[in-house]
């Protein structure tokens, strides 16, 4: 027995709906890790010219943000392109797929 | 003039260009995660619905909503980073303003007259600070300032070159005073030079007969008394300058030193651990399991085994899998180890329940050291059908214990006996290190890494066997046969140099020359249960000479 509280049964093609998503996807998902590069490049040059008393501890801050938000998005990501694909997989193949994408960087 | 804002902007402007960056990329990615969490999960409100259905519905709504919520809380993260930056650009920037007012280095320092008469042969003491130094009235109406004046430009504008030093309470004062001490000295120059103007001046009025022999002498005795008396005004200045300053630098080390805690205790490493916890109450769901999986995480072998725990309890690609693979066994008695059958590891409940404190994660060190004893043996077990039952294998199993042991309860790994001393110790040595006593006298195992299956096979017997996956559960642990079947073919093989402690992690020792072994049956060997005798749980690391 399926579960179809949050994803209801109806009659529009998967693609129309990929369309929006992956709209969505190419806008936002994809463009913030260019943002999390420039984000993290601004801070590099700043800590650069930190006395070296503070440079080591922003540095370790920099990159310990920089690893776990790309993952992040990284993983925001994988389920953007199961969406972009424009076919809802099958339950079985879902499940699947998304927790081999949080195995991935783990 | 130079200000103790303008020493520090170099600071400063970074703090605030770190900031500016982070605020702009909170918005961004709070905005970011708001979308995606909005968008995704009203993929099911839209009047357009799709067929997403069951498991897989739920799979993908759990997977979007955990992420956005690692996200919400890594851009906290970057918003409290934004806070420190401002938080310390504000504090060095308030605690600066009021050294720059120079009325401050002038208490206790008595005034300096400016009264004069008409007697061009007198000296006075504000000369001193005026013509000696090229300044007038119209600059000052006090003329102690133009000391102050002189040591804050002789000092100030060096410093935003040598922040480190700053930073650096005792270097820090040293440089502040060194630099006073040379600011004073010029200052003490120009006065001696006016000092010997003067008298020049005084000696020809004598020549020209101006003035009088007792006048002369008279007037002399003024010139040095009012340098005295200036020189006095300066180190008095000075002094109270080098407290200041010294003040000054006190409160910038402590504002910095506020900063870098705050930065430390934002710790965004630990948002890869929120992922593994979420991993670990995933995959097993008993209490007693997740608090010792918690505790390995904190250290940086025992975080390995958790992640060969945590693929190998992965019920999308492993069978058996998850709750199934630890088990807790009740009725034994305390610190008799643990067993495991190839696959399963049990677990002593009364270990758990002696040693477990929730507030000291170290408290399952003991515990931890076992559970990785086990998983060693049941990775060989699943990756190449070792079996678990032989000395090598226990010879390299109690020695990751020790590993993990020691490293939770925060010691060096220490050192490990050679496997010929390991094998021929007796039951308790008296150094406290392992003994593999028990292993070879109580349960007779096989000194063959193969087992007895395997005691005709030399160098690649585990490739002869099936199943040889050498990246089983992605192999985390870093484990391979060469550790094993050097135990056998060197005597006095040391396990200790293939660990590199640096990375927490095992290289696999140099190959040694073996015979092409013979074909054989290949009979995969079925491990029998098997219980771990307690090691010694912490030997005392000996010093490393």
């Amino acid at each position: 027995m399926h579960d179809n509280s949050l994803f209801v049964v109806g009659t529009i093609s998967a693609s129309a709906l990929g369309d929006t998503i992956a709209k969505e996807a190419q806008n936002q998902w994809h463009s913030d890790p260019h943002n999390l590069d420039g984000l993290k490049a601004g801070l590099n040059s700043a800590v650069q010219q930190l006395p070296s008393t503070l440079s080591g501890t922003v540095q370790q801050f920099v990159n310990d943000f920089d690893s776990n938000y790309a993952a992040l998005l990284n993983q925001r990501i994988v389920i953007g392109q199961i969406l972009e694909k424009k076919v809802a997989p099958d339950a079985q193949e879902l499940d699947l797929q998304i927790k081999d994408s949080f195995d991935s960087f783990q | 003039m130079t200000s103790f804002l303008d020493v520090i902007r170099p600071l400063t402007d970074q703090l605030k260009s770190m900031s500016d960056l982070a605020r702009q990329a909170a918005q961004t990615y709070t905005t970011g995660t708001t979308k995606f969490r909005n968008h995704t999960n009203d993929v099911g409100n839209l009047s357009s619905p799709i067929v997403f259905l069951g498991k897989g519905a739920n799979a993908f709504v759990d997977a979007v909503n955990r992420n956005a919520d690692l996200s919400t809380k890594a851009v906290t993260r970057l918003s409290d980073f934004q806070a420190a930056c401002d938080d310390a650009k504000k504090t060095m920037e308030d605690m600066s303003g009021p050294y720059d007012n120079e009325s401050r280095y002038l208490n206790n320092v008595y005034q300096v007259g400016d009264f004069s008469n008409a007697d061009r042969y007198n000296t006075y003491e504000f000369q001193y600070f005026l013509d000696a130094q090229g300044y007038t009235t119209s600059d000052t109406s006090d003329p102690r300032t133009t000391v102050v004046r002189r040591i804050r430009e002789d000092t100030l504008p060096g410093l935003s070159f040598q922040l480190d030093s700053l930073l650096n309470t005792s270097n820090g004062q040293a440089l502040l005073e060194s630099n006073i001490d040379s600011a004073v000295s010029y200052i003490q120059s120009d006065f001696q030079r006016y000092q010997a103007k003067r008298h020049e001046f005084l000696d020809g009025a004598l020549r020209s007969k101006e003035i009088s022999k007792d006048e002369h002498h008279y007037y002399s005795a003024l010139v040095d008394s009012t340098y005295e008396m200036a020189m006095g005004v300066v180190n008095a200045i000075a002094k109270n300058m080098k407290t200041g300053y010294d003040s000054w630098d006190q409160e910038f080390v402590a504002a910095a030193n506020n900063f870098l805690a705050k930065v430390g205790d934002i710790d965004t490493g630990k948002l890869t651990q929120l992922q593994l916890y979420n991993t670990i109450d995933s995959r097993f769901h008993d209490p007693r399991t997740q608090a010792l999986l918690y505790a390995m995480l904190a250290s940086p072998y025992s975080a390995k085994v958790v992640q060969y725990l945590l693929n190998v309890a992965n019920c999308s690609k492993m069978s058996p899998c998850g709750d199934a693979l630890i088990v807790w066994q009740d009725g034994m008695p305390p610190n008799t180890g643990a067993f495991n059958n190839g696959t399963v590891t049990t677990l002593n409940t009364q270990d758990f329940n002696e040693a477990y404190d929730p507030n000291n994660p170290s408290s399952l060190a003991t515990l931890a050291g076992y559970l990785a004893h086990e998983s060693v043996e049941t990775y060989y077990s699943r990756a190449y059908g070792i079996p678990a039952d032989t000395v090598p294998m226990d010879y390299l199993a109690d020695y990751v214990h020790q590993i993990v042991s020691n490293q939770m309860n925060g010691q060096p790994v220490g050192n490990f006996p050679n496997y010929q001393n390991w094998v021929n110790a007796p039951q308790n040595p008296p150094d406290g290190s392992d003994s593999g006593y028990d292993y070879v006298h109580n349960f007779h195992e096989s000194d063959n890494p193969g087992g007895d299956l395997g005691e005709h096979l030399s160098s690649g017997w585990w490739s002869l066997w099936n199943n040889s996956n050498p990246n089983f559960a992605g192999n985390p642990m870093g484990l391979s046969p060469s550790l094993l079947q050097n135990n056998s073919t060197l005597p006095g093989w040391d396990i200790t140099k293939c660990w590199n402690p640096d990375t927490n992690s095992f290289h696999p020792p140099t190959p040694q020359p073996t015979p092409v072994p013979e074909p054989v049956p290949q009979p995969v060997p079925q491990p029998e249960p098997k219980l771990t005798p307690t090691p010694n749980p912490t030997p005392n690391p000996q010093p490393t000479p």
